[in-house]
Protein backbone atom coordinates (compact mmCIF):
# COMPACT_ATOMS: atom_id res chain seq x y z
CA UNK A 1 0.00 0.00 0.00
CA UNK A 2 1.38 3.37 -0.75
CA UNK A 3 -0.12 6.78 -0.14
CA UNK A 4 0.18 7.65 -3.81
CA UNK A 5 -2.21 4.84 -4.80
CA UNK A 6 -4.79 6.05 -2.32
CA UNK A 7 -4.28 9.64 -3.38
CA UNK A 8 -5.02 8.66 -6.96
CA UNK A 9 -8.39 7.32 -5.86
CA UNK A 10 -9.11 10.62 -4.13
CA UNK A 11 -8.03 12.65 -7.15
CA UNK A 12 -10.29 10.63 -9.43
CA UNK A 13 -13.19 10.98 -7.01
CA UNK A 14 -12.91 14.75 -6.55
CA UNK A 15 -11.23 16.28 -9.58
CA UNK A 16 -14.49 17.07 -11.39
CA UNK A 17 -15.99 18.74 -8.34
CA UNK A 18 -12.92 20.94 -7.85
CA UNK A 19 -12.87 21.82 -11.54
CA UNK A 20 -16.55 22.84 -11.51
CA UNK A 21 -16.01 24.84 -8.33
CA UNK A 22 -13.24 26.80 -10.06
CA UNK A 23 -15.08 27.14 -13.36
CA UNK A 24 -17.81 28.92 -11.44
CA UNK A 25 -15.48 31.83 -10.73
CA UNK A 26 -12.80 31.89 -13.42
CA UNK A 27 -13.39 33.29 -16.88
CA UNK A 28 -10.62 31.34 -18.56
CA UNK A 29 -11.15 27.55 -18.52
CA UNK A 30 -7.43 26.98 -19.04
CA UNK A 31 -6.69 28.96 -15.90
CA UNK A 32 -9.19 26.72 -14.13
CA UNK A 33 -7.28 23.65 -15.33
CA UNK A 34 -4.05 25.13 -13.97
CA UNK A 35 -5.61 25.81 -10.60
CA UNK A 36 -7.15 22.33 -10.45
CA UNK A 37 -3.69 20.86 -10.90
CA UNK A 38 -2.19 23.25 -8.37
CA UNK A 39 -4.91 22.52 -5.82
CA UNK A 40 -4.24 18.77 -5.93
CA UNK A 41 -0.49 19.25 -5.82
CA UNK A 42 -0.90 21.36 -2.69
CA UNK A 43 -3.24 18.69 -1.29
CA UNK A 44 -0.58 16.05 -1.98
CA UNK A 45 2.08 18.07 -0.19
CA UNK A 46 -0.26 18.88 2.73
CA UNK A 47 -1.85 15.45 3.04
CA UNK A 48 -0.16 14.97 6.38
CA UNK A 49 -2.27 17.80 7.81
CA UNK A 50 -5.57 16.53 6.51
CA UNK A 51 -8.00 15.34 9.21
CA UNK A 52 -9.11 11.96 7.90
CA UNK A 53 -12.32 12.08 9.89
CA UNK A 54 -13.51 14.92 7.67
CA UNK A 55 -14.68 14.54 4.06
CA UNK A 56 -11.96 15.10 1.50
CA UNK A 57 -14.05 17.19 -0.96
CA UNK A 58 -14.45 20.34 1.19
CA UNK A 59 -10.79 20.15 2.19
CA UNK A 60 -9.45 20.14 -1.34
CA UNK A 61 -12.02 22.71 -2.49
CA UNK A 62 -10.86 24.87 0.43
CA UNK A 63 -7.35 24.71 -0.99
CA UNK A 64 -8.70 25.56 -4.44
CA UNK A 65 -10.57 28.52 -2.96
CA UNK A 66 -7.43 29.94 -1.36
CA UNK A 67 -5.58 29.59 -4.65
CA UNK A 68 -8.47 31.34 -6.37
CA UNK A 69 -8.34 34.29 -3.98
CA UNK A 70 -4.57 34.60 -4.54
CA UNK A 71 -5.09 34.37 -8.27
CA UNK A 72 -7.67 37.17 -8.16
CA UNK A 73 -5.31 39.38 -6.18
CA UNK A 74 -2.62 38.85 -8.80
CA UNK A 75 -4.71 38.84 -11.97
CA UNK A 76 -7.50 41.23 -11.06
CA UNK A 77 -11.23 41.13 -11.57
CA UNK A 78 -10.96 40.88 -15.36
CA UNK A 79 -9.78 37.27 -14.92
CA UNK A 80 -11.61 36.17 -11.80
CA UNK A 81 -15.20 37.00 -10.87
CA UNK A 82 -15.98 38.45 -7.47
CA UNK A 83 -15.14 35.98 -4.71
CA UNK A 84 -14.49 36.22 -1.02
CA UNK A 85 -14.26 33.67 1.77
CA UNK A 86 -17.97 33.77 2.51
CA UNK A 87 -19.03 33.28 -1.11
CA UNK A 88 -16.57 30.44 -1.50
CA UNK A 89 -17.89 28.72 1.60
CA UNK A 90 -21.44 29.04 0.36
CA UNK A 91 -20.43 27.60 -3.00
CA UNK A 92 -18.57 24.76 -1.31
CA UNK A 93 -21.69 23.90 0.64
CA UNK A 94 -23.66 23.67 -2.64
CA UNK A 95 -21.04 21.36 -4.14
CA UNK A 96 -21.06 19.14 -1.07
CA UNK A 97 -24.83 18.83 -1.41
CA UNK A 98 -24.37 18.04 -5.09
CA UNK A 99 -22.12 15.11 -4.16
CA UNK A 100 -24.99 13.57 -2.20
CA UNK A 101 -27.19 13.25 -5.29
CA UNK A 102 -27.97 9.76 -6.58
CA UNK A 103 -25.06 8.14 -8.36
CA UNK A 104 -21.47 7.16 -7.67
CA UNK A 105 -19.57 9.59 -9.84
CA UNK A 106 -19.67 13.28 -10.63
CA UNK A 107 -20.89 12.48 -14.14
CA UNK A 108 -23.74 10.42 -12.71
CA UNK A 109 -24.63 13.37 -10.48
CA UNK A 110 -24.66 15.54 -13.58
CA UNK A 111 -27.38 13.28 -14.97
CA UNK A 112 -29.68 14.81 -12.37
CA UNK A 113 -28.87 18.22 -13.82
CA UNK A 114 -29.46 16.97 -17.37
CA UNK A 115 -32.86 15.67 -16.28
CA UNK A 116 -33.70 19.12 -14.92
CA UNK A 117 -33.45 20.72 -18.36
CA UNK A 118 -37.04 19.70 -18.96
CA UNK A 119 -38.06 22.27 -16.32
CA UNK A 120 -36.68 25.18 -18.36
CA UNK A 121 -38.82 27.43 -20.48
CA UNK A 122 -37.98 27.40 -24.23
CA UNK A 123 -36.30 30.82 -23.92
CA UNK A 124 -34.25 29.74 -20.92
CA UNK A 125 -33.28 26.51 -22.66
CA UNK A 126 -32.18 28.36 -25.80
CA UNK A 127 -30.17 30.91 -23.86
CA UNK A 128 -28.44 28.24 -21.77
CA UNK A 129 -27.66 26.05 -24.79
CA UNK A 130 -26.20 28.97 -26.75
CA UNK A 131 -24.19 30.25 -23.80
CA UNK A 132 -22.81 27.01 -22.36
CA UNK A 133 -22.87 24.56 -25.23
CA UNK A 134 -21.89 26.96 -28.01
CA UNK A 135 -19.93 29.44 -25.93
CA UNK A 136 -21.74 32.54 -27.18
CA UNK A 137 -21.64 35.81 -25.25
CA UNK A 138 -24.88 37.45 -24.16
CA UNK A 139 -24.79 40.05 -26.97
CA UNK A 140 -24.53 37.36 -29.64
CA UNK A 141 -27.30 35.34 -28.03
CA UNK A 142 -29.48 38.47 -27.97
CA UNK A 143 -28.82 39.03 -31.67
CA UNK A 144 -29.60 35.45 -32.61
CA UNK A 145 -32.74 35.14 -30.51
CA UNK A 146 -33.99 38.66 -31.18
CA UNK A 147 -34.12 39.52 -27.48
CA UNK A 148 -32.70 42.50 -25.65
CA UNK A 149 -29.38 42.02 -23.86
CA UNK A 150 -30.94 42.35 -20.42
CA UNK A 151 -33.62 39.84 -21.32
CA UNK A 152 -30.96 37.30 -22.27
CA UNK A 153 -29.18 37.82 -18.95
CA UNK A 154 -32.44 37.33 -17.08
CA UNK A 155 -33.22 34.15 -19.04
CA UNK A 156 -29.80 32.77 -18.15
CA UNK A 157 -30.09 33.71 -14.50
CA UNK A 158 -33.64 32.48 -14.18
CA UNK A 159 -32.69 29.31 -16.03
CA UNK A 160 -29.89 28.65 -13.55
CA UNK A 161 -32.27 29.28 -10.67
CA UNK A 162 -34.82 26.84 -12.13
CA UNK A 163 -32.13 24.20 -12.56
CA UNK A 164 -30.85 24.73 -9.04
CA UNK A 165 -34.31 24.44 -7.55
CA UNK A 166 -34.87 21.25 -9.52
CA UNK A 167 -31.54 19.84 -8.30
CA UNK A 168 -32.32 20.82 -4.72
CA UNK A 169 -35.53 18.79 -4.91
CA UNK A 170 -33.48 15.74 -5.87
CA UNK A 171 -31.28 15.92 -2.76
CA UNK A 172 -31.72 12.92 -0.47
CA UNK A 173 -32.66 15.13 2.50
CA UNK A 174 -35.43 16.78 0.51
CA UNK A 175 -36.66 13.49 -0.99
CA UNK A 176 -37.01 12.04 2.51
CA UNK A 177 -39.18 14.95 3.58
CA UNK A 178 -41.50 14.62 0.58
CA UNK B 1 -31.66 26.19 -0.20
CA UNK B 2 -32.10 29.87 -1.09
CA UNK B 3 -35.19 31.04 -2.89
CA UNK B 4 -32.91 32.51 -5.50
CA UNK B 5 -35.54 33.32 -8.11
CA UNK B 6 -36.86 36.24 -6.05
CA UNK B 7 -33.72 38.33 -6.24
CA UNK B 8 -32.82 38.29 -9.91
CA UNK B 9 -34.22 41.76 -10.47
CA UNK B 10 -32.40 43.11 -7.40
CA UNK B 11 -28.99 41.60 -7.92
CA UNK B 12 -28.73 40.75 -11.60
CA UNK B 13 -26.01 43.32 -12.16
CA UNK B 14 -23.62 41.88 -9.61
CA UNK B 15 -23.54 38.55 -11.41
CA UNK B 16 -20.34 39.22 -13.32
CA UNK B 17 -20.34 35.81 -15.01
CA UNK B 18 -22.45 37.41 -17.74
CA UNK B 19 -20.16 40.39 -18.32
CA UNK B 20 -17.62 40.24 -21.11
CA UNK B 21 -14.99 41.99 -19.01
CA UNK B 22 -14.55 43.46 -15.57
CA UNK B 23 -16.66 42.61 -12.56
CA UNK B 24 -17.73 43.61 -9.12
CA UNK B 25 -15.27 44.63 -6.41
CA UNK B 26 -17.74 43.93 -3.66
CA UNK B 27 -21.29 42.70 -3.27
CA UNK B 28 -23.90 43.38 -0.58
CA UNK B 29 -23.75 40.73 2.17
CA UNK B 30 -27.38 39.83 1.55
CA UNK B 31 -26.59 39.02 -2.08
CA UNK B 32 -23.83 36.54 -1.41
CA UNK B 33 -26.03 33.50 -1.04
CA UNK B 34 -27.83 34.35 -4.28
CA UNK B 35 -24.49 34.92 -5.99
CA UNK B 36 -23.14 31.59 -4.70
CA UNK B 37 -26.21 29.84 -6.11
CA UNK B 38 -25.63 31.42 -9.52
CA UNK B 39 -21.92 30.56 -9.46
CA UNK B 40 -22.62 27.00 -8.41
CA UNK B 41 -24.90 26.46 -11.40
CA UNK B 42 -22.55 28.40 -13.67
CA UNK B 43 -19.69 26.05 -12.68
CA UNK B 44 -21.77 22.93 -13.15
CA UNK B 45 -23.08 24.01 -16.55
CA UNK B 46 -19.61 24.93 -17.77
CA UNK B 47 -18.20 21.69 -16.45
CA UNK B 48 -20.94 19.70 -18.14
CA UNK B 49 -20.22 21.20 -21.52
CA UNK B 50 -16.44 21.26 -21.21
CA UNK B 51 -16.13 17.62 -20.20
CA UNK B 52 -14.38 14.90 -22.12
CA UNK B 53 -12.76 11.77 -20.80
CA UNK B 54 -9.44 12.21 -22.61
CA UNK B 55 -8.72 15.63 -21.19
CA UNK B 56 -9.82 14.37 -17.79
CA UNK B 57 -7.20 11.63 -17.92
CA UNK B 58 -4.63 14.16 -19.09
CA UNK B 59 -5.45 16.36 -16.10
CA UNK B 60 -5.01 13.44 -13.72
CA UNK B 61 -1.71 12.45 -15.36
CA UNK B 62 -0.51 16.04 -15.08
CA UNK B 63 -1.25 16.02 -11.36
CA UNK B 64 0.73 12.85 -10.83
CA UNK B 65 3.57 14.05 -13.00
CA UNK B 66 3.94 16.95 -10.59
CA UNK B 67 3.38 14.88 -7.43
CA UNK B 68 6.65 12.99 -7.52
CA UNK B 69 8.11 13.41 -4.06
CA UNK B 70 6.10 11.48 -1.49
CA UNK B 71 4.77 13.64 1.31
CA UNK B 72 6.11 13.07 4.81
CA UNK B 73 3.25 10.91 5.99
CA UNK B 74 2.32 10.25 9.55
CA UNK B 75 2.62 6.55 10.14
CA UNK B 76 -1.09 6.64 10.90
CA UNK B 77 -1.92 7.55 7.34
CA UNK B 78 0.05 4.64 5.96
CA UNK B 79 -1.48 2.35 8.51
CA UNK B 80 -4.94 3.62 7.68
CA UNK B 81 -4.31 3.03 4.00
CA UNK B 82 -3.15 -0.49 4.70
CA UNK B 83 -6.10 -0.97 7.00
CA UNK B 84 -8.48 0.19 4.32
CA UNK B 85 -7.12 -2.43 1.99
CA UNK B 86 -7.35 -5.05 4.71
CA UNK B 87 -10.85 -4.03 5.62
CA UNK B 88 -12.07 -4.11 2.06
CA UNK B 89 -10.44 -7.07 0.56
CA UNK B 90 -9.45 -9.69 3.10
CA UNK B 91 -6.19 -11.54 2.73
CA UNK B 92 -4.24 -13.81 0.42
CA UNK B 93 -2.02 -16.82 0.85
CA UNK B 94 1.54 -17.65 -0.24
CA UNK B 95 3.42 -20.77 -1.18
CA UNK B 96 4.50 -22.23 2.11
CA UNK B 97 4.13 -25.93 2.64
CA UNK B 98 3.98 -27.81 5.87
CA UNK B 99 5.21 -31.41 5.81
CA UNK B 100 2.27 -33.58 6.84
CA UNK B 101 -1.23 -33.93 5.45
CA UNK B 102 -3.52 -35.56 7.93
CA UNK B 103 -6.95 -36.85 6.92
CA UNK B 104 -8.30 -35.57 10.22
CA UNK B 105 -7.53 -32.00 9.20
CA UNK B 106 -9.06 -32.43 5.75
CA UNK B 107 -12.22 -33.96 7.18
CA UNK B 108 -12.64 -31.19 9.72
CA UNK B 109 -12.23 -28.50 7.09
CA UNK B 110 -14.64 -30.22 4.70
CA UNK B 111 -17.24 -30.50 7.45
CA UNK B 112 -16.83 -26.84 8.32
CA UNK B 113 -17.13 -25.98 4.63
CA UNK B 114 -20.43 -27.82 4.42
CA UNK B 115 -21.76 -25.87 7.39
CA UNK B 116 -20.65 -22.55 5.96
CA UNK B 117 -22.31 -23.51 2.67
CA UNK B 118 -25.76 -23.40 4.24
CA UNK B 119 -27.96 -20.49 3.24
CA UNK B 120 -27.43 -18.83 6.61
CA UNK B 121 -26.05 -15.44 7.66
CA UNK B 122 -23.12 -15.94 10.01
CA UNK B 123 -21.48 -13.25 12.08
CA UNK B 124 -17.77 -13.03 12.79
CA UNK B 125 -15.55 -10.49 14.44
CA UNK B 126 -12.88 -9.53 11.94
CA UNK B 127 -9.76 -8.10 13.56
CA UNK B 128 -6.95 -6.55 11.55
CA UNK B 129 -3.79 -5.51 13.37
CA UNK B 130 -0.55 -4.08 12.08
CA UNK B 131 2.85 -4.14 13.72
CA UNK B 132 5.86 -2.24 12.47
CA UNK B 133 9.36 -3.56 11.88
CA UNK B 134 10.13 -2.97 15.58
CA UNK B 135 7.30 -5.34 16.46
CA UNK B 136 5.21 -2.51 17.90
CA UNK B 137 1.49 -2.61 17.20
CA UNK B 138 0.57 0.55 15.30
CA UNK B 139 -3.01 -0.25 14.55
CA UNK B 140 -5.85 -2.54 15.54
CA UNK B 141 -9.20 -2.48 13.82
CA UNK B 142 -12.16 -4.59 14.73
CA UNK B 143 -15.15 -5.00 12.48
CA UNK B 144 -18.25 -7.11 12.46
CA UNK B 145 -18.38 -9.34 9.40
CA UNK B 146 -21.55 -11.10 8.28
CA UNK B 147 -21.31 -13.60 5.44
CA UNK B 148 -23.59 -15.80 3.42
CA UNK B 149 -22.42 -18.12 0.63
CA UNK B 150 -22.31 -16.62 -2.83
CA UNK B 151 -19.99 -13.74 -2.11
CA UNK B 152 -22.45 -11.94 0.10
CA UNK B 153 -20.53 -10.06 2.75
CA UNK B 154 -21.20 -7.13 5.03
CA UNK B 155 -18.62 -5.40 7.23
CA UNK B 156 -19.40 -2.72 9.77
CA UNK B 157 -16.81 -1.16 12.00
CA UNK B 158 -15.43 1.84 13.80
CA UNK B 159 -11.76 2.70 13.94
CA UNK B 160 -10.16 1.99 17.29
CA UNK B 161 -6.70 2.11 18.82
CA UNK B 162 -3.88 4.15 17.31
CA UNK B 163 -5.67 4.89 14.05
CA UNK B 164 -9.28 5.99 14.01
CA UNK B 165 -10.72 5.66 10.56
CA UNK B 166 -14.30 6.67 11.30
CA UNK B 167 -17.38 4.55 10.69
CA UNK B 168 -16.90 2.18 7.81
CA UNK B 169 -19.37 -0.07 6.03
CA UNK B 170 -18.34 -2.30 3.18
CA UNK B 171 -19.89 -5.23 1.48
CA UNK B 172 -20.78 -7.22 -1.56
CA UNK B 173 -24.16 -8.55 -2.70
CA UNK B 174 -22.69 -11.26 -4.88
CA UNK B 175 -22.24 -9.08 -7.92
CA UNK B 176 -21.33 -5.60 -6.71
CA UNK B 177 -18.71 -4.59 -4.12
CA UNK B 178 -19.07 -1.32 -2.25
CA UNK B 179 -17.55 0.76 0.53
CA UNK B 180 -19.00 3.67 2.48
CA UNK B 181 -17.20 5.90 4.98
CA UNK B 182 -13.82 5.15 6.49
CA UNK B 183 -10.81 7.33 5.72
CA UNK B 184 -11.82 10.22 3.42
CA UNK B 185 -15.50 9.24 3.67
CA UNK B 186 -15.26 7.04 0.63
CA UNK B 187 -18.41 6.13 -1.25
CA UNK B 188 -17.67 3.71 -4.03
CA UNK B 189 -19.34 0.76 -5.67
CA UNK B 190 -18.25 -1.39 -8.57
CA UNK B 191 -19.08 -4.68 -10.21
CA UNK B 192 -17.32 -7.52 -8.43
CA UNK B 193 -15.58 -8.43 -11.69
CA UNK B 194 -13.94 -5.01 -11.68
CA UNK B 195 -13.04 -4.99 -8.01
CA UNK B 196 -9.55 -6.21 -8.91
CA UNK B 197 -8.89 -2.69 -10.15
CA UNK B 198 -9.67 -1.39 -6.68
CA UNK B 199 -7.44 -4.09 -5.22
CA UNK B 200 -4.64 -2.94 -7.52
CA UNK B 201 -5.26 0.69 -6.60
CA UNK B 202 -5.03 -0.19 -2.94
CA UNK B 203 -1.67 -1.85 -3.28
CA UNK B 204 -2.68 -5.35 -4.33
CA UNK B 205 -2.26 -6.61 -0.81
CA UNK B 206 -5.46 -8.51 -0.53
CA UNK B 207 -8.21 -10.42 -2.21
CA UNK B 208 -11.87 -9.62 -1.76
CA UNK B 209 -12.94 -13.17 -2.57
CA UNK B 210 -11.58 -14.56 0.68
CA UNK B 211 -14.08 -12.69 2.80
CA UNK B 212 -16.59 -15.23 1.53
CA UNK B 213 -15.51 -17.70 4.18
CA UNK B 214 -17.39 -20.59 2.64
CA UNK B 215 -15.53 -20.12 -0.64
CA UNK B 216 -12.28 -19.76 1.30
CA UNK B 217 -12.65 -23.01 3.19
CA UNK B 218 -13.85 -24.78 0.07
CA UNK B 219 -10.53 -24.06 -1.59
CA UNK B 220 -8.34 -25.11 1.30
CA UNK B 221 -8.19 -28.91 0.86
CA UNK B 222 -7.53 -28.59 -2.89
CA UNK B 223 -4.99 -25.81 -2.76
CA UNK B 224 -3.24 -26.05 0.57
CA UNK B 225 -1.48 -28.54 2.77
CA UNK B 226 -3.46 -29.07 5.98
CA UNK B 227 -1.86 -30.23 9.20
CA UNK B 228 -3.41 -30.94 12.57
CA UNK B 229 -1.48 -29.19 15.30
CA UNK B 230 -3.49 -30.52 18.23
CA UNK B 231 -6.46 -29.82 20.45
CA UNK B 232 -6.50 -26.55 22.33
CA UNK B 233 -8.77 -24.93 24.83
CA UNK B 234 -9.69 -21.43 23.82
CA UNK B 235 -12.41 -19.23 25.27
CA UNK B 236 -15.19 -20.70 27.41
CA UNK B 237 -13.19 -23.85 28.16
CA UNK B 238 -14.07 -25.19 24.77
CA UNK B 239 -11.66 -27.63 23.16
CA UNK B 240 -11.03 -26.93 19.49
CA UNK B 241 -9.05 -28.72 16.81
CA UNK B 242 -6.15 -26.53 15.71
CA UNK B 243 -5.25 -26.88 12.01
CA UNK B 244 -2.47 -25.17 10.10
CA UNK B 245 -2.77 -24.58 6.38
CA UNK B 246 -0.15 -23.45 3.91
CA UNK B 247 0.35 -23.36 0.16
CA UNK B 248 -0.45 -21.26 -2.87
CA UNK B 249 -4.08 -20.27 -3.13
CA UNK B 250 -5.31 -18.90 -6.47
CA UNK B 251 -6.53 -15.31 -6.55
CA UNK B 252 -10.27 -14.90 -6.83
CA UNK B 253 -10.38 -11.63 -8.73
CA UNK B 254 -8.34 -12.36 -11.84
CA UNK B 255 -5.01 -11.04 -12.96
CA UNK B 256 -5.61 -7.33 -12.52
CA UNK B 257 -4.08 -7.31 -9.06
CA UNK B 258 -0.32 -7.20 -8.85
CA UNK B 259 1.62 -9.75 -6.83
CA UNK B 260 0.16 -9.63 -3.36
CA UNK B 261 2.09 -9.75 -0.17
CA UNK B 262 2.41 -13.24 1.26
CA UNK B 263 0.83 -14.90 4.24
CA UNK B 264 3.47 -16.31 6.50
CA UNK B 265 1.08 -18.35 8.63
CA UNK B 266 -2.56 -19.45 8.51
CA UNK B 267 -4.37 -21.29 11.27
CA UNK B 268 -7.91 -22.53 11.84
CA UNK B 269 -9.65 -23.75 15.00
CA UNK B 270 -12.61 -26.08 14.47
CA UNK B 271 -15.22 -27.19 17.01
CA UNK B 272 -15.32 -30.96 16.53
CA UNK B 273 -18.68 -31.23 18.28
CA UNK B 274 -20.51 -28.91 15.92
CA UNK B 275 -18.11 -28.96 12.98
CA UNK B 276 -18.03 -25.16 12.91
CA UNK B 277 -14.80 -23.23 12.28
CA UNK B 278 -14.58 -20.93 15.27
CA UNK B 279 -11.44 -19.02 14.45
CA UNK B 280 -9.21 -18.26 11.44
CA UNK B 281 -5.96 -16.34 11.78
CA UNK B 282 -3.67 -15.27 8.93
CA UNK B 283 -0.35 -13.50 9.36
CA UNK B 284 0.89 -11.48 6.39
CA UNK B 285 3.60 -9.01 5.50
CA UNK B 286 2.11 -6.01 3.69
CA UNK B 287 3.77 -4.17 0.83
CA UNK B 288 4.54 -1.23 3.10
CA UNK B 289 6.54 -3.47 5.39
CA UNK B 290 4.05 -3.90 8.22
CA UNK B 291 3.24 -7.29 9.68
CA UNK B 292 -0.46 -7.77 9.45
CA UNK B 293 -2.68 -10.24 11.27
CA UNK B 294 -6.22 -10.87 10.09
CA UNK B 295 -8.41 -12.89 12.45
CA UNK B 296 -12.01 -14.12 12.19
CA UNK B 297 -13.81 -15.12 15.38
CA UNK B 298 -17.16 -16.82 14.90
CA UNK B 299 -20.04 -15.27 16.86
CA UNK B 300 -23.42 -16.67 15.83
CA UNK B 301 -26.04 -16.84 13.11
CA UNK B 302 -28.35 -13.95 12.32
CA UNK B 303 -31.18 -13.42 9.90
CA UNK B 304 -30.60 -10.62 7.43
CA UNK B 305 -32.72 -9.44 4.54
CA UNK B 306 -31.11 -10.10 1.16
CA UNK B 307 -30.96 -6.32 0.71
CA UNK B 308 -28.61 -6.04 3.69
CA UNK B 309 -25.71 -6.97 1.43
CA UNK B 310 -26.54 -4.35 -1.16
CA UNK B 311 -25.02 -0.90 -1.16
CA UNK B 312 -27.03 1.38 1.11
CA UNK B 313 -27.37 4.28 -1.30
Amino acid sequence: MDSRDLFEILVRAHIDSVRSFLLGSLRDPLAAEDLVQEAFLVAWRKLDYYDRKMPFGPWVRGIAGKLLLNWRRKQGRSKVHFVDDETLQLMDHRFEEFSSLAGDSFDEHLNALRDCFTCLSPQQRSAIDLHYQHGLHCREIARRLGFGLEAVKKHLQRGRAVLQKCLANKLPSVREEL
Amino acid sequence: MTENMDHIDDWSEIDDTLLDTGGADSVPPAAKSWLADQRYMHGLLRSMHLADSESREARIEAIFAGAKPAPAMRSGFVAAAALLACAIVGFIFPGYLLPSNLPEAQAAVMRATKLLGEEVDRRFILTVSLTNSEDREVMREEMELTTRPGMRILMVGQGVGVVRTGALRAGCDGSEAWILGGPFNMKRAMPLAQAAVLVANLGSVLDLGYLDLHALLERLPKALELQTIGREVLAANHELLHISAAGALPQTLGAAAKSPAGVSKLDLWVDEATGMVMRIVADTVTQVGFHSRVAFEYLDTVQLEATAYKRPW
